[in-house]
């Protein structure tokens, strides 16, 4: 790295002009990257519950639906008559698989003997015509508070969505669609809408975490270096690690989400603490007097071991988040890796190579000359060092009470709970879980024969029931259907006697009119159907509940008359998303601390300085579960990152060990070497803190809760390392690593 | 002198071609039978390509303009006996349908021209386009000659109440056979029909014996076989009755 190093400083114009070159063949990535939060940027393809859902799609159309409501007077010819054209507009949108409300449904009844299969709503509506079409929608369960809300001040428009299209696109359309013809409001609940709104706050959010993150670090760098280039220089490096990783991602085809969209600031905050250490070193030794060439090489030389090994451990973090089986956490970490290895490599080859094209500094500032920083750091050497063993004991005990907490961590994945209270997706989502019983969908598959009358009545039965529990708004499937039927046929509610019965009232319904209203319930050839279960909104935890019960519901009603039951749907997929949250947590910490600690027994030389070189960073990722589980804060999709990344960024505290190992070696006792390491770096330790901490705040402006409680998180997380890193650690390196003869990798 | 006759051909080509609405009337010049009896084999086929067979059988009798259709299913057995009648006098059309299962003969009011045809992607109004396109309703135009077939657009006059907005028909020149019409609807390709065998009876009447319509939304697809044809064969009224259906 050092004779890199070297080279960039001696022939500075090539490294330059590969580093532009190579941003501009990336960089022009970028306009491939697109946005995409779907379910499925969630849902790893190969679990087993996706191919269910995936299989239901390819069946039945849709495996998701998503309702909006209309507030206006549904009971008038007006309000039909825009009902209908609202309806007929959406069905046109790309991505509308199918549409269902009052203007295009049928009425099946019998008038005067005759069996009448018409529009419910005729061409043109008369006044007089609205307290017949009424009474029959009230008097049906396929339709009643279903499609209309009973006061009648609400119409239901059940949409099923091709679930891979562009959210925010779809979701525009839809609404553009309907508030072209419906003049009242327009609530628009469901997988789109959330997902379209996530997509819009990114793209809003994302300059503004950028340029505030940007700020954020810059005027913490002046403070630091109060110059100029001292801000630019880092700010350069990390652009760049910025449009590389990004570029990269647009290339690779990757597709930005809620989770990755705060990537940018996770490179920003990370990446930019290589160049300030680097610079640190420069302007001391300028500031001592040595020249241009010599500082360079002494700074990349002096400082290249501790920001060698913390870019490898921030890297081995976070692509240990690459064993994620969630896609979204996948390509995240793999780019925020990229991206920080590329603000490493900046670091020692731009930053280096700038430099010696500048003229010197008029003012020369020294970073490293005592202040009030170091001389703080120089006063916390001895008293670490006379409490040794007291902080240890107390490090301990913070460690079991914080994993103790750790256990109270609920998981969350509803999308509902990423917003704000008056975010129109939430706003419409909560409308329709009052108005409608539910805004959420479970699908429930039956296989069997659908012919038998017993499996339809135990169908019914179920449904039934399941309407009882009170999260669940309705339940509709091909038993709803063929009593409806049946009741035009015969005049009562019931199921026909026979299997032939059944199949000759299917056959009348598909005579009737539209043969694709029956697959939307029923397979062709009778072997599958679906159960959609409309259910309130929930929190993961009592969702989960939910289904449980609801397959419990449907082993003890359905299964005894059926070949198989089983229950799929976004909010299925969501339950078995959680599920993995919680296994990869496991796998990707583990895997995440053993990297760091082998990057660092690997580059120090020593297993056991690896050992102690990793517990600030486990005691703050206990205290972070710890926090968690006692603030009640869940893990989610954003907050499950918060431990590897916090490994990827808490490694800064390296930088103590080197310089406590490096004194070692020179012939210092423990306590000199701790109180020099102390006094040198540790304000190095502080400022890098301070740095990657204020950058994490830009995203305490995200439009999202998780996003904003990962922020709080991380500046935990960067406060408790950093305070770890000057107590814990000294204290541990001063009880079990008292001698170090060994040759120390020489500043790689 | 050679130039005036090349001047005369190239002047007089233009009506030697057939006009769109010629072409479409020539189609509709065709023999008809004044009865048709026959059976039906329906496949359905669905986009993952899962068959589903259903056996019909059907008598249709024109006199004047009283239209009369007897469908009697065969197959599969849990719908074996299940009749629909329909009778068209005038503008008017009676409908009636049996289910064995319940043993009753039930009239159905409502539209169902749009509706699908026993199931398939044809729907009734497809079926009756077989028959006669009634060209007065259209505006047609003559878009191209491919080889051995006249490819001609007819889109619904003003006022024609009709499923789609424009459809283009593949008619081959000796007989004036359709064998393709293309259905669009919303500016889209909705459905294709191709008649991919067409057998000549009582030595004029022209009639597809396969056919298939593809709907190009749903993927879905139906292949109808007709055989066991007897054309012109007296069938009498007892036929349409509701004592027929029911037996």
């Amino acid at each position: 790295m050092e004779s890199l190093s070297r080279f960039a400083t001696r022939r500075p114009w090539p490294v330059i002009l590969l580093f532009v070159a190579l941003t501009l063949v990336l960089g022009s990535g970028l306009g491939r990257l697109t946005f995409d939060n779907s379910p499925e940027s969630l849902v790893p393809p190969e679990l087993p519950a996706y191919r269910l859902f995936d299989e239901v799609r390819e069946t039945f159309g849709s495996a998701d639906v998503a309702i909006a409501a209309l507030e206006g007077e549904v009971w008038s010819p007006e309000g039909l008559a825009s009902l209908r054209a609202a309806t007929e507009a959406v069905a046109e949108v790309e991505g509308v698989l199918g549409v269902t409300s009052l203007a295009n449904a049928q009425r099946m009844e019998e008038v005067d003997g005759d069996l009448v299969i018409e529009d419910l709503l005729p061409e043109r509506i008369a006044p007089s015509d609205i307290p017949q079409i009424r009474a029959y929608v009230d008097g049906h369960p396929l339709y009643a508070h279903r499609l209309v809300s009973p006061d009648g001040r609400y119409a239901a428009v059940i949409l099923e969505l091709d679930t891979s299209q562009d959210m925010r696109r779809l979701n525009q359309a839809l609404y553009q669609a309907f508030k072209t013809h419906w003049q009242g409001p327009v609530y628009l609940s469901g997988t789109p809408a959330l997902s379209g709104y996530i997509l819009e706050t990114i793209q809003r959010d994302l300059p503004i975490q950028m340029t505030l993150a940007a700020l954020i670090l810059g005027l913490i760098l002046y403070l630091n270096f109060r110059s100029t280039r001292g801000v630019l220089l880092p700010l350069l490096t990390v652009a760049v690690a910025l449009l590389w990783s990004l570029g990269l991602g647009g290339w690779l085809g990757f597709k930005l989400g809620m989770i990755s969209s705060i990537l940018p600031v996770v490179v920003l905050a990370v990446g930019s603490s290589f160049t300030l250490h680097v610079l640190n070193r420069f302007y001391h030794e300028l500031a001592a007097g040595k020249g241009r060439a010599e500082a360079i090489l002494l700074a990349v030389r002096e400082t290249g071991l501790g920001v060698l090994v913390s870019a490898l451990a921030a890297g081995a973090g976070l692509a240990a988040l690459y064993s994620s089986s969630i896609p979204q956490i996948k390509f995240f970490g793999l780019l925020a890796a990229f991206g920080v290895l590329v603000a490493f490599l900046a670091a020692s080859l731009l930053t280096p190579a700038v430099l010696s094209l500048l003229k010197n500094p008029r003012r020369l500032p020294d970073p490293e000359r005592p202040d009030r920083v170091s001389r703080a750091m120089q006063k916390l050497a001895p008293l670490v060092a006379a409490h040794r063993h007291r902080v240890l004991s107390l490090a301990a005990a913070f460690l079991l009470v914080m994993l103790f907490l750790a256990t109270r961590v609920q998981v969350e994945t509803s999308f509902l709970a990423y917003f704000p209270k008056d975010a129109p997706p939430r706003v419409a989502t909560e409308l329709v879980d009052r108005v409608f019983g539910g805004s959420d969908t479970l699908t429930v598959v039956v296989e069997g024969n659908l012919k038998d009358p017993a499996l339809l009545q135990a169908i019914y039965r179920f449904e039934q029931e399941a309407k009882a529990l009170p999260e669940v708004g309705s339940a509709i499937s091909i038993a709803d259907v063929i009593r409806e039927i049946h009741r035009a046929l015969t005049g009562s509610y019931g199921f026909p006697s026979s299997e032939e019965g059944v199949a000759q009232e299917l056959l009348l319904y598909q005579l009737s009119g539209d043969p694709e209203a029956l697959t939307r319930f029923i397979t062709e050839d009778a072997s599958a159907a679906l159960i959609t279960v409309q259910v309130r909104s929930l929190p993961t935890g009592q969702m989960k509940s939910l289904t449980e019960d609801l397959k419990e519901l449907a082993k003890r009603t359905i299964a005894p008359f059926a070949d198989a039951v089983e229950f799929t749907g976004t909010t299925v997929l969501m339950l078995e998303v959680m599920r993995l949250i919680l296994h990869d947590q496991y796998v990707s910490l583990a895997l995440a601390l053993v990297l760091v600690a082998f990057f660092n027994a690997l580059l120090l030389r020593s297993l056991r300085v690896g050992a102690v070189s990793v517990l600030p960073l486990g005691l703050t990722i206990a205290g972070q579960f710890g926090l968690m589980g006692m603030l009640g804060i869940p893990l989610d999709t954003a907050t499950a990152l918060i431990a590897a990344i916090a490994i990827g960024v808490g490694d800064y505290s390296v930088h103590v060990i080197v310089r406590y190992l490096e004194e070692l070696k020179n012939g210092e006792d423990p306590g000199g070497a701790a109180r020099t390491s102390l006094y040198v770096s540790g304000r190095a330790v502080f400022f890098t803190a301070l740095a990657i901490g204020g950058g994490f705040m830009a995203l305490l402006f995200s439009g999202f809760a998780p996003i904003q409680t990962f922020a709080k998180l991380m500046g935990f997380s960067v406060g408790a390392t950093a305070l770890f890193a000057l107590t814990v650690l000294p204290a541990a390196l001063l009880v079990w690593v008292r001698r170090y003869r060994k040759e120390a990798g020489n500043h790689a | 002198m050679r130039r005036f006759w090349v001047w005369v051909l190239l002047l007089a080509a233009p009506a030697l071609a057939l006009s769109g609405e010629e072409v479409l009337k020539q189609v509709e010049a065709r023999p008809r039978p004044k009865t048709f009896h026959g059976k039906l084999a329906m496949e359905l086929i669905n986009k993952q390509g899962k068959r589903l067979t259903r056996e019909l059988e059907i008598w249709t009798k024109r006199e004047g303009s009283v239209e009369k259709m007897l469908i009697k299913f065969l197959a599969p057995p849990d719908v074996r006996g299940t009749a629909f009648l329909a009778i068209r006098k005038g503008g008017r059309e009676e409908m009636k349908l049996y289910l064995p299962a319940l043993k009753k003969v039930r009239r159905i009011a409502g539209g169902q021209k749009k509706g699908s045809f026993m199931g398939s992607d044809f729907s009734y109004d497809d079926i009756s386009k077989l028959g006669s396109l009634k060209s007065e309703n259209y505006q047609s135009k003559l878009l191209r000659e491919e080889g051995a077939f006249y490819v001609v657009e007819a889109t619904p006059k003003p006022g024609v109440e009709s499923a789609y907005e424009r459809l283009v028909l593949w008619v081959e020149k000796p007989h004036f056979d359709v064998v393709k019409i293309e259905f669009y609807r919303k500016g889209a390709l909705y459905k294709v029909m191709t008649l991919d065998e067409i057998q000549t009876y009582a030595g004029k009447y022209r009639i597809p014996t396969r056919l298939v319509m593809e709907n190009k939304k749903t993927r879905h697809k139906t292949v109808l076989l007709q055989r066991e044809l007897e054309l012109d064969h007296p069938i009498p009224d007892s036929v349409f009755t509701e004592r027929f259906m029911k037996r």
